[in-house]
């Protein structure tokens, strides 16, 4: 029981990070087509691909959380 | 009095999730037991399971890897089928115009290019353009992992269950014993190893397919691909010493000591992100999948499925964007060198 507590700890904890990282990339970049609404393709692609490196953390830490659950 | 007949429609669809939610609860109350024994989704866990051998038990294959040549057998035959009868349309633009399948596989091949040469913008490797050159690697990356992500939805995927075959009588007894002793059996194995290369559950009823790219082994194969291109034609780009320079940077030369070691593992460290992200998607999405199953088990799961479909398409773009990202990285360096001496 105590073993998934961590799991469930490293997963929330973990997310934090993450979640506050994508809310500023995004929050930037609607600021950014709201300034200039023609660039929103090119800015929406790099969004993404940066919301997705900010992502890569979280998805650390749930393969943590995996590997401590499943271990 | 559009307003209105527009509220009212939001209304009634709410209503009728309102309503299919009720039921379902309904029923997965009453018949909870019924329901167990007919919609029961097997628990998925991180590690792919061995489903059956090849060449009596040298070569073990692991459900994963099945269902990745399954996608990719469907592949194969789907551009056999609509490469056939091709038609060419500046020189015959009069006599035959694209139809049916080609015009949906045309614009998914624009689509992946412009995709590509957007992310690579004006970088040229040897006077080239950079994003029409390296298509052929990134575009078969992007269509094979969104394939399979897709096919991975579809129904039969970690449901149907298949018997696996049975352990060797020899070794069986072994096992046995381990799995007394230690409790738990299948976790004797060193973590890790049992990840990659799967798990053997001798006589169990096992899924027989899964999302191939749920399997590390699968999404680590395909990373480790795009880095060897990356490190490759940052070599070919720079010179073996060029490169080393291009890694050791601009600071001053007690500072390089430093950022050399770092940028190295900075290097190493894009297969395990690129991997990772991509398994720990798609295992997390199948995790999704099974506890919203056996939470609501009807009409829920149909809204959880679009999203997941709309997550597998963001990582196999993720994937593909990021190695071209990286090829540009590693390759553009030289562009700017040679402008700047």
């Amino acid at each position: 029981m105590d073993v998934k507590f961590a799991a469930a700890l490293a997963m929330g904890i973990g997310s934090i990070g993450p979640a506050l990282g994508i809310g500023m990339a995004v929050a930037r970049a609607m600021e950014a087509i709201g300034r200039n609404p023609e660039a929103a393709g090119p800015i929406q692609g790099v969004m993404i691909v940066g919301i997705g490196l900010a992502e890569a953390v979280a998805i650390y830490a749930f393969v943590i959380a995996l590997a401590i659950i499943f271990t | 009095m559009k307003k209105w007949r527009t509220w009212l429609i939001v209304l009634g669809f709410l209503g009728v999730l309102v309503g299919l939610y009720l039921i379902g609860w309904k029923v997965l109350h009453n018949k909870a037991a019924l329901l167990q024994a007919h919609m029961h989704i097997p628990r998925p866990r991180p590690e792919p399971v061995m489903i059956f051998h090849v060449r009596g038990r040298e070569i073990p294959i692991v459900n994963t890897v099945f269902s990745s040549f399954l996608a990719m057998v469907v592949l194969v035959i789907l551009a056999g089928l609509v490469s056939r009868g091709l038609s060419r349309i500046p020189e015959e633009e009069r006599i035959r115009r694209p139809r049916g399948w080609q015009n949906l596989v045309e614009w998914a091949v624009e689509y992946v290019i412009n995709l590509l040469e957007g992310a690579a913008g004006r970088a040229r490797f040897k006077k080239r353009p950079l994003g029409r050159m390296i298509f052929p690697l990134v575009g078969t990356l992007f269509v094979f992992i969104i394939f399979a992500n897709w096919f991975s939805l579809l129904p039969g995927f970690s449901t149907i269950l298949v018997k696996a075959p049975e352990a060797v009588p020899a070794t069986a007894g072994e096992a046995h014993a381990e799995a007394t002793e230690s409790g738990e059996g299948t976790h004797a194995e060193p973590f890790g190893l049992v990840w990659l290369l799967g798990r053997e559950q001798p006589g169990e009823a096992v899924p027989l397919l899964r999302a191939p790219n749920s399997h590390l082994a699968v999404t680590a194969g395909m990373a480790i691909v795009a880095i060897v291109t990356v490190q490759g034609l940052a070599i070919a780009a720079h010179g073996p010493i060029g490169y080393l320079k291009h890694l050791a940077t601009d600071a001053p030369i007690w500072m390089r000591f430093i950022m050399f070691p770092i940028h190295v593992v900075s290097e190493l460290s894009r297969v395990i992100s690129l991997s990772a992200r991509l398994f720990g998607n798609l295992y997390g999405g199948d995790v999704l999948l099974a506890v919203i199953f056996n939470l609501v088990g009807i009409a829920l799961p149909a809204i959880f499925f679009g999203i997941e479909a709309f997550f597998y398409y963001i990582q196999a773009l993720l994937f593909s964007v990021l190695t071209t990202v990286y090829i540009v990285l590693a390759v553009g360096g030289a562009h700017a060198e040679e402008h700047a001496h």
